[in-house]
């Protein structure tokens, strides 16, 4: 019976192939599965960080390489190149905080970076790092600023101040904190603008980081801030279908421009960390549950909840049929990394070896699918612990 | 001896040269693609590249590098099953 079966050539042909795939498909993840060694830092930074930070710190000391890495992000998105800066300055200021052998190399880019991108926004005003549709209309409140500028920068300035005090930039700091704080006050949901008369919870989430910073480095207290913030997001910016927190919305908080997206969320909880980790916790349980997803042992990240949602500059483009986003999967790594979700991490490890087409050279390694926001977002997700276990600690005399 | 049987155009799709043949085959054109530095346009995932002919590149590249991990080894298995199946029945793969 079975002979006669096999006799047909397409029966065995069939055959072979379910076979076949049956034995594959299940294995080749282990082709790129990484050791956890790779990206999780222990007492210094993991291979795949120094890789990248190699990288990145020979972009950011080559002038030529630089010119030509930020006009090939700016010719897209000039959000881009600002990202790229605060990131890479991020992540180095955690790596220096891991490994002090680390600090004298760092703290020169890092100083660099922060007063290049200071004089540029200086020069050019804020349009410089925000999308053209940022001089449409008018900000609400005015002299016009951008909660995304001043949020990303203070905490650049806050986290160099944190590996090591320098003068020049308390001033800085203390400055951009106090302005973000006027004008998020002015808000009824205490959220400022990035774009004018949109307010959008990644940049007012990394504004409340940096303030927070400030209070462990200053010893002040806005403690009665953010508990005012939290009551007032989750009274007014919680999507009521899933219980995420938003991502967009008018300077009154009345209209919601965007519910919740991957491209918001993962960071948000990352920052909301330092204010309640509590909070933090649930609204990344609930991404997971909402965004979290794979394909077999690839682990990726929707841009919407269940997949269903357009493409937009944030998400990057949507791969059909997957419907995974980059800039969703890109951030869910920072979320994974802060909350310790080892394994959604070492799924989303594995769909970036299959998925990113990683180019190991002399400098180090670039994610030839990604672009240099990408790899900093990524360098951030291995870096990313010490500055805020430090802060959520307390002032050393705070407990005196 | 009929020698278009080892071309792997006209090989049968179900026979053990038709798999091997057209797995190797993906390999190859994925290992050609790969050597003419393709592998730069794959940034149209992130949205880095503004459509046109880079983007084009970057998908040929993406299609055939899915096909080089996920198809071209289930075929290249598949092979060997089919010489022992073949044997089994008693029949020329």
């Amino acid at each position: 019976m079975l002979k006669k079966f096999f006799s047909c050539r397409v029966c065995r042909g069939i055959t072979s192939l379910l076979l076949a795939a049956v034995i594959w498909l299940p294995n080749a993840h282990r082709f790129f599965d990484q050791p956890e060694s790779n990206y999780i830092a222990s007492e210094k930074a993991p291979p795949k960080a120094m890789a990248i930070a190699g990288r990145h710190i020979r972009l950011w000391t080559d002038p030529e390489l630089r010119k030509l890495e930020l006009e090939k992000m700016r010719s897209r998105n000039a959000e881009w190149d600002f990202m790229a800066r605060c990131f890479f300055v991020w992540s180095l200021a955690n790596m220096g905080l891991r490994d002090p052998s680390l600090t004298s190399t760092v703290l020169p880019v890092m100083d660099s970076i922060i007063d290049e991108t200071i004089k540029l926004e200086e020069q050019n005003g804020i349009h410089f790092f925000l999308m053209p549709y940022s001089r449409i209309s008018e900000f609400k409140l005015q002299p016009e600023r951008s909660i995304f500028i001043d949020g990303e920068i203070a905490l650049m300035l806050g986290l160099r101040r944190l590996l090591e005090e320098k003068p020049e930039y308390k001033k800085l700091h203390r400055d951009r904190i106090d302005i973000m704080l006027e004008r998020m006050q002015q808000s009824p949901v205490l959220c400022a603008e990035s774009y004018p008369d949109e307010s959008w919870l990644f940049c007012n989430s990394i504004a409340l980081a940096s303030i927070k910073v400030g209070d462990y480095l200053d010893g002040t207290d806005h403690s009665e801030f953010f508990a005012r913030w939290l009551a007032s997001a989750r009274a007014n910016l919680i999507d009521k279908e899933t219980g995420l927190l938003v991502s967009s919305f008018d300077f009154e908080g009345k209209r919601v421009a965007d519910g919740p997206e991957g491209s918001t969320i993962w960071l948000v909880a990352h920052c909301l960390k330092l204010i309640d980790p509590e909070f933090a916790a649930e609204q990344y349980n609930l991404a997971t549950k909402h965004l979290r997803t794979s394909m077999g042992y690839f682990g990726y990240a929707y841009e919407w909840p269940g997949g269903i949602g357009h493409d937009d500059v944030d998400s990057g483009p949507i791969i059909p049929l997957l419907n995974l986003s980059a800039g969703s999967t890109g951030l869910a790594f920072v979320g994974a990394a802060t909350f310790g979700d080892r394994a959604y991490l070492a799924a989303l490890y594995r769909s970036l070896e299959l998925g990113a087409f990683p180019v190991y050279d002399a400098l180090g390694v670039k994610y030839c699918a990604s672009n240099t926001v990408g790899d900093a977002v990524l360098l951030y997700s291995m870096a990313l612990g010490p500055a805020w276990e430090k802060i959520m600690k307390g002032r050393p005399t705070d407990g005196q | 001896m009929d020698s278009s049987k080892f071309n792997p155009f006209k090989a049968k799709l179900f026979s053990g040269w038709g798999f091997l043949s057209r797995g190797l085959l993906m390999i190859a054109v994925f290992a050609l693609l790969h050597l003419l530095g393709l592998r730069e346009y794959t940034s149209f995932i992130s949205g880095t590249t503004s459509g046109g002919t880079g983007d084009l590149l970057g998908i040929t590249y993406f299609i055939l590098y899915s096909m080089t991990v996920f198809v071209a080894p289930v075929l290249i298995i598949a092979t060997a099953f089919m010489k022992i199946l073949s044997r089994y029945a008693g029949v020329e793969d």
